[in-house]
């Protein structure tokens, strides 16, 4: 019973991560505006919104532009249902800037924001007259959901199974690390077995990895791959151990091939560290945190987002261990019958 | 040590130059592979694309080139190298050895690919940092595949198992070159551009402090 412990905590925190990956829902936020030209004279939109709710808060529901620092204030035409409203307002003389945001409040769903929903064709610089007097803020949201990004949607909650993939994968190739160190200062054929165990269960997690990051791109960023330095780290990593794989199938001689496979490895994984650290901080890339720094505080993670990141970062950590653990008492067996034949 | 190492380089290009006809098969390499460019491309006047083209062409010099360099070496050899010499002197030996076979193919490859895809993307003062980073580039490129062309060499399956442990982390190390060279074709300031070039450096150190720690393990045979 006292092996039990964290196969038990594991299987509670990915049922717990997986019931709440799918099941929690998404703040309210706005997706898209009917037409995006704004035309001199009066202009009617429809404004469509997600999870929201303008019907039930018909009374407190408010939209408005803004140009630079000033508002625009405009009327509600008709809500037709829980996502769409229709406004309209007159085109103003001038205006600072020719783009403008959506702003939607209601007493429900707080302020909600859409940015450069609007371009007004043949505007004339200036101050806008009778800028509207309004108050924006952004009320808690109370309820547990999601984050609401732009272009993520409900794809947000991949956060949740591509992320612990490669955060499973490094803890489990640098136990092979560790091993092949051991290996190496006092060869015992253990330490071999954990080192390829603990590769081969590194590659399954970089594997899924990449095809949960490939889905995800091919949402938010329109392809199944990109030029990221991310995504060049993660195909380096991969391609790197599929070389330990074939380099271990090559040597016949059981002691060689653990010597040669352990200084591979030492080597491969300190240069690995050294690129992947390093190199993401000289180019921009696509992934969020970009721009200087690799860490993931700017993941715009919200208390319920990392309510469930956490623990599925966790479980899925104990998940990979305890697979390599199984696996390794497979390859003990394996090797002890080999060499009692 | 140093005569040690010195005498071991002597030793490793006087053997490179008996047998001649690998040196020059190298070099009849790179010119043919830069006078396929020149039929396929002619000219070249964007600065990447000529950059990335010349480390390319670097790169698969320096495979063949130092892809065998633990090949070559008959049994009673190297069991006197082993009881007469250090590991990690040999292995600096060897690093070093490959750094100026590298430098001198990748100089070559250089005036090559000048010489007959012109050299339109230059400037006056863009050469010397340009040959800067082709003098490091080369240094890192014979330092990496050098450990990884002795690893390969003891695996029973051949000459190819240079290329499948290699590309995968020359990969990082090229696309750092590549934006290095770019950079400075595109009239990116030197001092924006100095970062790469520590990297790079940093990088070649690291690799030649984990080839002197690692390599006495695949020494002993």
């Amino acid at each position: 019973m006292k092996h039990i412990w964290w196969k038990a905590l594991c299987i509670l925190l990915l049922v717990y991560t997986l019931l709440m990956t799918f099941y929690v829902g998404l703040n309210p936020g706005l997706i898209a505006v009917s037409s995006s030209t704004v035309e001199p004279g009066y202009n009617e939109f429809t404004l469509v919104g997600y999870n929201t709710t303008f019907e039930s808060n018909k009374e407190s529901i408010q939209v408005f532009l803004r140009s630079d620092s000033s508002f625009i204030c405009t009327e509600i035409l008709e809500i037709e249902d829980e996502d769409k409203v229709k406004f309209g307002f007159i085109s103003p003389a001038n205006l600072p800037t020719p783009s403008l945001d959506i702003y939607c409040n209601n007493n429900n769903d707080g302020t909600l924001f859409l940015a450069n929903a609007l371009f007004v064709e043949g505007y004339t610089a200036g101050p806008l007259e009778n800028s509207c007097e309004v108050k924006v803020e952004k009320d808690a949201q109370t309820a547990f959901g999601y984050p609401f990004q732009p272009r993520i949607f409900e794809s947000i909650r991949n956060l949740m199974l591509h992320v612990p993939m490669w955060f499973t994968m490094f803890v489990i190739l640098f136990i092979s690390f560790v091993s092949s160190i051991r290996y190496l200062s006092k060869p015992k054929i253990e330490w071999d077995l954990r080192a390829e165990t603990s590769v081969n269960v590194g590659l399954v997690f970089a594997i899924l990895g990449l095809i949960t990051g490939s889905i995800w791109a091919r949402f938010a960023w329109g392809a199944w791959w990109v030029n990221d330095p991310q995504l060049n780290g993660a195909l380096v990593t991969t391609l790197i151990y599929v070389g330990y794989v074939v380099l271990r199938a090559g040597i016949n001689d059981d002691m060689k091939r653990a010597r040669v496979a352990a200084v591979f490895n030492i080597f491969a994984y300190v240069i690995l560290f050294i690129l992947l650290m390093i190199l993401p901080r000289f180019s921009e890339g696509l992934h969020p945190g970009k721009g200087g720094n690799p860490g993931f505080n700017t993941y715009d993670l919200n208390s319920s987002l990392r309510a469930v990141f956490y623990p599925a970062v966790l479980g899925w950590i104990l998940l990979g261990y305890w697979i390599y653990h199984l696996r390794l008492r497979m390859n003990r067996v394996r090797h002890k019958l080999y060499y009692d034949e | 040590m140093l005569q040690r190492v010195l005498y071991l380089i002597r030793h490793e290009a006087r053997m490179e130059f008996r047998q001649q006809h690998t040196l020059i098969g190298i070099a009849l390499f790179a010119l043919s592979t830069v006078y396929l460019c020149y039929q396929a491309f002619q000219k070249i006047d964007q600065g990447n694309v000529w950059s990335s083209l010349l480390w390319i062409i670097i790169l698969f010099t320096a495979f063949s080139a130092i892809g065998k360099s633990f090949q070559q070496q008959n049994k009673g050899l190297r069991l006197y190298l082993f009881w007469n010499v250090a590991p990690g002197e040999f292995i600096l030996a060897k690093v070093l050895y490959n750094m100026l076979l590298m430098l001198s193919l990748g100089f070559l490859s250089f005036g090559a690919f000048i010489l007959f895809l012109g050299s339109a993307p230059f400037e006056s003062e863009m050469w010397g940092p340009y040959m800067l980073g082709i003098v490091l580039g080369s240094i890192g490129f014979a330092s990496l595949l050098t450990l990884i062309s002795g690893i390969a060499a003891q695996s029973d399956s051949g000459v190819g198992l240079t290329a499948v442990l290699g590309i995968p982390i020359v990969i990082p190390l090229i696309l750092l070159l590549n934006k290095y060279n770019s950079n400075i074709l595109t009239n990116v300031p030197f001092s924006e551009n100095v970062e790469n070039l520590a990297f790079l450096g940093v990088l070649t150190l690291g690799i030649l402090g984990l080839s002197y720690l690692l390599f006495p393990y695949l020494w002993r045979d």
